[in-house]
């Protein structure tokens, strides 16, 4: 069952670091925006995420696509609607929540999985960590992006400069935790 | 009405300070449930303890009470009736069935103190562990099968008669099996006493167990004699090892704790 996820675990890694060299090589040819650059890693990510919590938040196969494939067809719904080079803060922040939901439902798996002798050599563990760090930091920041904005730009800039960039090297260090921690399976139990 | 900004702010604090609580809560539970299942794990391991010991004292006290019955009842009966046959011999002419039917009543006689003997060793209680260690080693060699050396260093610590009967039993076993299935010609016991522990090396020429076939045969259906060993191991926190040293000559030893 652990080794199972070995592939997605690496993709989420994988995926991201992949986006931030195209992202950073648009920006380099200065074509345009790259919003829709990181759409498509928003939606990337959820679908990873989703499918690496599949076995251990979803009750079963229906509820899963029928939620997966509904806040699918929300984001893109939503990107259409506001525009496709504009990142769509507001389906980002609907992936958040439901990372926030991941979270919490993944530590409930934990905890009633009697046979995890070390939490800390889990790697399940760092990966709830690192999920429910993020989302729960970026949740707000997405959601009121274009009100505050307005608000105070000048503000907005440096919280997304320091907070977004923060969260994220956080989640990142806590995945290489988790990564690190993948094939270490005595903290079972029955099996070290 | 308080600044959106500052708002914003303290909202994004609350959620990460909820996630880190969250993190916080998992991470304390965790740990409660593990100190409960270890607690848990040392009762049901002491619970068993208790059932082993239980079980080998339920055993020891029946033996006793055939061993008496053999020989205080039975043992008893049978030298009456060698008196009368005695008696018997005497008044009658020809005395040669009478003498036969005593003869093989001596026969029973001594059998039936043999297999008292063996149920409940008076030497034991009385000579302490090595003395009886001797004696079975030299009765076994009386009995012509095969040689039986028996080597101590050095005199035994005394230890408490719960292990010294154990390991009476556990070498008791291992030899009536060695005599059974191992058809070997030579057999020693040796004792080695440690400086925590003591050592008895029981080494034979014949067919014989390695660690491997050892598990393999405890787990299997049958095999009482090995199970019961191994039940007298755990009750008296000893070890046993089971090693071929040449192709046809064999290691067994036991090592138990000694309390200083």
């Amino acid at each position: 069952m652990v080794r199972k996820h070995f592939p997605l675990l690496w993709f989420y890694p994988l995926t991201g670091f992949a986006f931030d060299i195209l992202v950073s090589i648009f920006k380099r040819i200065g074509s345009g925006g790259n919003g829709w650059v990181s759409n498509l890693f928003v939606l990337t990510e959820f679908l990873i995420l989703s499918f690496i919590y599949r076995k251990r938040v979803f009750p079963n196969d229906r509820v899963f696509f029928l939620f997966t494939g509904a806040l699918v067809l929300f984001f893109i719904s939503t990107t259409f609607n506001t525009s496709l080079v504009r990142f769509n803060l507001f389906g980002a922040s609907f992936f958040s929540f439901s990372y926030i939901v991941y979270g919490l439902l993944g530590f409930r798996s934990i905890l009633k999985e009697k046979d995890i002798m070390a939490l800390e050599r889990y790697w399940f563990f760092w990966l709830n960590t690192a999920v429910l760090t993020y989302a729960s930091g970026t949740f707000l920041l997405f959601l009121f992006r274009d009100y505050l904005w307005s608000v105070n730009e000048v503000f907005y800039k440096q919280l997304w400069n320091s907070l977004f960039l923060s969260l994220n090297i956080i989640k990142n260090l806590l995945l290489a935790v988790a990564l690190y921690h993948y094939h270490n399976l005595s903290v079972r139990a029955g099996s070290g | 009405m308080q600044d959106p900004v500052s708002l914003f702010i303290i909202g994004i604090a609350a959620m990460l300070l909820l996630a880190f609580g969250i993190i916080f809560f998992v991470v304390m539970y965790q740990r409660r449930v593990i100190r409960h299942q270890q607690e848990i794990k040392v009762l049901y391991e002491l619970k068993q303890q208790e059932l082993i010991n239980a079980s080998i004292q339920g055993e020891e006290q029946e033996r006793m009470r055939i061993a008496s019955e053999l020989h205080d009842d039975v043992g008893a009966t049978l030298s009456s009736v060698r008196l009368f046959l005695h008696s018997a011999a005497k008044q009658s002419g020809d005395g040669s069935i009478i003498d036969q039917s005593r003869e093989l009543l001596d026969d029973s006689i001594q059998k039936i103190r043999n297999i008292s003997h063996k149920l409940q060793p008076s030497t034991l209680e009385y000579l302490g562990l090595q003395k009886s260690l001797q004696a079975l080693a030299e009765s076994i060699g009386r009995s012509g099968d095969l040689q039986f050396r028996f080597v101590c260093h050095q005199d035994l610590p005394s230890m408490h008669e719960n292990v010294e009967l154990s390991v009476y039993r556990i070498i008791q076993e291992l030899t009536t099996n060695i005599l059974k299935h191992a058809g070997a010609t030579m057999l020693s016991l040796e004792i080695v006493p440690q400086q925590d522990s003591i050592s008895f090396c029981l080494e034979h020429n014949g067919a014989g167990l390695t660690d491997v076939t050892y598990q393999e045969l405890i787990y299997k259906k049958g095999a009482i004699g090995l199970k019961n060993i191994v039940n007298r191991l755990k009750s008296i926190n000893a070890s046993i090892s089971f090693v071929q040293i040449v192709p046809d000559n064999f290691r067994i030893t036991i090592t138990t704790p000694v309390e200083r």
